[in-house]
């Protein structure tokens, strides 16, 4: 999860409103003139939600998630927007590799930051296929410190996905552990360092989606827990809902929202998403 | 809400779930099956979607067809007990007067309406998707209108290689003879118990295959789009009056597009084991003597045995002439209605070009007499050893009363018993009977290849 900074500088507000309008504005147009496709059935993280399903992107398949969006609203007039940039390749059967370069935007009360927020590069193996055994995958991550907002350690993540799928509903659940250093909430500089940065030392979580296939809209729900890379934060937990939708052949859209209701810093937070997909030639 | 009742909401909540998603996941261990099945996206090109673009009426068809097939597997595997009316009357219904009326306007997500049977075998699921995936493509290329007649054959061939590519979840390019279909234990259960809904699979699978038929004749792109509205026209006919209305025989893709089946006989081929595979698989799963214990291995059984190369191969020229003597009328009639056209005739001139062309040495034997079945005499041949007869009659109607007498399998009459020094079979077309005596089966098929069917370019 992503912690802004809960420092105060100088006080900046903007309309939230009006740019969380103009961002839509610009990906739907931008829909329009593309003629894009993804996979409404394959939640990934952040699309629109945390917790994952165990299946990759296909193999062959380039899975362009252009400007994912999220709006985390904090206490204290603090809001910290973030864009996703990432690219997800099917590059062997049952295998994806992902790159994501997120850029993130402080914007405090008192003053404001932007900047690269690291760089992260993972890979996603299914172990297999479901059948009466779920869908199990794991996944490894490694988060390097580039930009502004990247912090200044290297982390590497180790995830557990497994999903299960019923005639009613499908059911995911994740459990990851990142290693590498944790961070002093004492240490104002290096805490700020890793704002921008999505790490927990532990996160574990469930999600559950049901889909409507005749109209290609999956909606979802989840809830998790994570233990924040900071020294002494305390288990934060959250909970959020979102959905995903078929635009056309190669086009999806999501969307989300969700609260932290624990932790240090509890907040609101809102997702949109959208993913062009094309095949490796 | 307070945020120390959200914070005990949210945890219960988290609890809860995880414990019913560690519940729900513990596998039945007799039916516990490892799959490394996979999905793998399709050939990118610049023809991609065309067919969608030029032709949505029939695409979002083809998008509805996708829940017929995933209802009916569902449907079979879950409630084996449900009354026939369940898939004949209420989801039949709901197909034919919502689905296929306001077609969805995207490719459905299958395993969303079949999970159980997507569990069940998704390496069968798989296969499907691939073949599917193959359909669509090759609409694309030829619904693509910037392609030249060269450009679309260079394109499905290298889609063919591309879908071959994939052994494990590619059907053979080599037919499978009938028995593999309709001569298991558990053959016929499905379209028994429930004739509708068969009669609407083989329409989808008539629609399927004979759409390609108009892309491939027409010569423009206003021919094209008639000829794509009347097949589609043709479909939504076979609904009128079900099951009446509906074909009687599984559509052969050589008998309702038999342009596109000359064309690309692998590709025609692939198609014929895809839509026999589905009728096994439906009849697996209809079948009451299959337990749902062996559900998974028969399909399975079924899945290598339209996969490999091996099993129950008949020659392509078999094929065909098993397409023929279905005849096309019973599978809903071919998707263009040819125009009529003069009717070469055979001469003995011709066969023996016929046969020097095919690198065939024919040596002329001396004369007989009458023939001990046919009503006229034969021209006998000697091919290095082997023994070709033809039998050349004043038209097809004169030909055909003879041959329809007889038992195909043996080349005689029924109540004849004829010791042949080799394997006979019988070869027919137009005016022309001959029977090929030999145990090669590489000089059956040249022969085969030589003397079926006329309309070269050369021969009138």
């Amino acid at each position: 999860m992503l912690h802004p900074p809960s420092w105060r500088v100088k006080h900046v507000r903007r309309g939230i409103g009006r740019r969380i309008a103009l961002v839509a504005a610009l990906a739907v147009s931008a829909g329009g003139a593309l003629d894009a496709q993804t996979d409404f059935y394959n939640t990934s993280p952040g699309r629109p939600l945390r917790v994952e399903d165990a299946v990759p992107v296909e193999y062959r398949a380039v899975d362009l998630n252009v400007a994912p969006l999220r709006l985390d609203v904090m206490r204290e007039d603090t809001r910290f927007w973030s864009l996703h940039p990432e690219a997800t390749i099917g590059i062997l059967p049952r295998t994806q590799l992902q790159f994501a370069m997120p850029i993130g935007y402080v914007d405090a009360p008192t003053t404001s930051t932007v900047g690269v927020a690291g760089l992260d590069v993972s890979v996603l193996r299914a172990l297999n296929m479901e059948t009466s055994i779920p869908a199990l995958a794991v996944s490894g991550d490694i988060s390097l410190p580039v930009g502004p907002l990247g912090g200044t350690a290297t982390y590497g993540t180790l995830k557990g996905i497994m999903t299960r799928t019923l005639p009613w509903a499908r059911f995911h659940g994740n459990a990851q552990f990142t290693a590498g250093p944790s961070t002093s909430s004492d240490d104002p500089a290096t805490s700020a360092a890793n704002e921008g940065r999505d790490l927990s030392r532990w996160l574990a979580g469930i999600a559950v989606d049901k889909t409507f296939a005749l109209h290609s809209l999956l909606v979802t729900a989840e809830s998790f827990a994570e233990q924040p890379i900071s020294n002494g934060a305390s288990v934060a937990w959250s909970a959020g809902a979102g959905l995903r939708y078929q635009l056309d052949p190669r086009w999806t859209m999501d969307a989300g929202i969700g609260r932290r209701f624990s932790g240090d810093d509890p907040a609101w937070y809102v997702t949109f998403g959208s993913a062009y997909a094309v095949g490796l030639r | 809400m307070t945020r120390a009742c959200s914070h005990v909401c949210a945890r219960g909540l988290t609890i809860c779930a995880s414990l019913l998603l560690v519940a729900l996941s513990i596998p039945r261990p007799a039916a516990a099956q490892w799959s490394t099945a996979y999905h793998q996206f399709y050939r990118q090109a610049s023809h991609n979607w065309e067919f969608r673009r030029n032709y949505p009426a029939a695409d979002r068809l083809f998008n509805a067809f996708d829940y017929g097939h995933a209802i009916l597997y569902e449907t079979l595997f879950t409630e084996p007990n449900a009354p026939t009316s369940r898939l004949e009357q209420r989801e039949y219904d709901f197909i034919t007067q919502r689905l296929l009326v306001t077609p969805p306007r995207l490719p459905l997500e299958e395993s969303v309406i079949e999970v159980e049977y997507a569990k069940l075998v998704p390496e069968a699921k798989e296969m499907f998707e691939w073949a599917h995936v193959l359909h669509r493509q090759v609409y694309d290329i030829w619904a693509d209108e910037r392609l030249s007649t060269e450009d679309k054959d260079r394109e499905v061939n290298r889609l063919l290689k591309h879908y071959l590519a994939r052994r494990n979840a590619a059907f053979s390019t080599r037919p499978k003879d009938m028995q593999l279909m309709e001569g298991q234990p558990y053959s016929l259960a499905f379209r028994r118990r429930y004739p509708k809904f068969n009669g609407l699979i083989w329409a989808y699978h008539w629609l399927q295959v004979g759409l390609y038929e108009p892309l491939v004749t027409a010569k423009s792109r206003e021919a094209r789009q008639a000829g794509v509205d009347a097949a589609v026209a043709r479909f939504r006919a076979m609904l009128a009056d079900p099951p009446r209305s509906m074909p009687t025989v599984m559509p052969m893709t050589a008998a309702v597009a038999p342009e596109f089946s000359r064309r690309y006989p692998e590709i025609a081929i692939i198609f014929d084991n895809l839509h026999a595979m589905h009728d096994v698989i439906s009849d697996v799963l209809a079948d009451s003597a299959v337990p749902r214990s062996r559900k998974r291995a028969e399909i399975l059984r079924a899945v290598a045995r339209y996969r490999d190369d091996t099993s129950s191969v008949i020659t392509v020229a078999e094929w065909r002439d098993m397409a023929e003597e279905m005849s096309a009328d019973h599978m809903g009639g071919r998707a263009v209605t040819p125009a009529p056209r003069p009717q070469t005739t055979w001469t003995s001139e011709l066969v023996e070009r016929r046969l020097r062309e095919a690198n065939i040495q024919a040596r002329p034997l001396p004369p007989t007499g009458p023939h001990i079945f046919m009503s006229i005499p034969a021209r006998r041949y000697e091919l290095a050893g082997d023994e070709l007869q033809v039998f050349l009659y004043p038209d097809s109607a004169s030909r055909a009363r003879d041959t329809s007498k007889l038992d195909r399998e043996r080349v005689a009459p029924p109540n004849m018993m004829i010791k042949w020094r080799a394997q006979p079979s019988l070869i027919m077309d137009g005016n022309l009977a001959a029977i090929i005596i030999t145990n090669d089966e590489a000089r059956r098929q040249q022969v085969r290849d030589a003397l079926s069917p006329l309309d070269k370019p050369n021969d009138r």
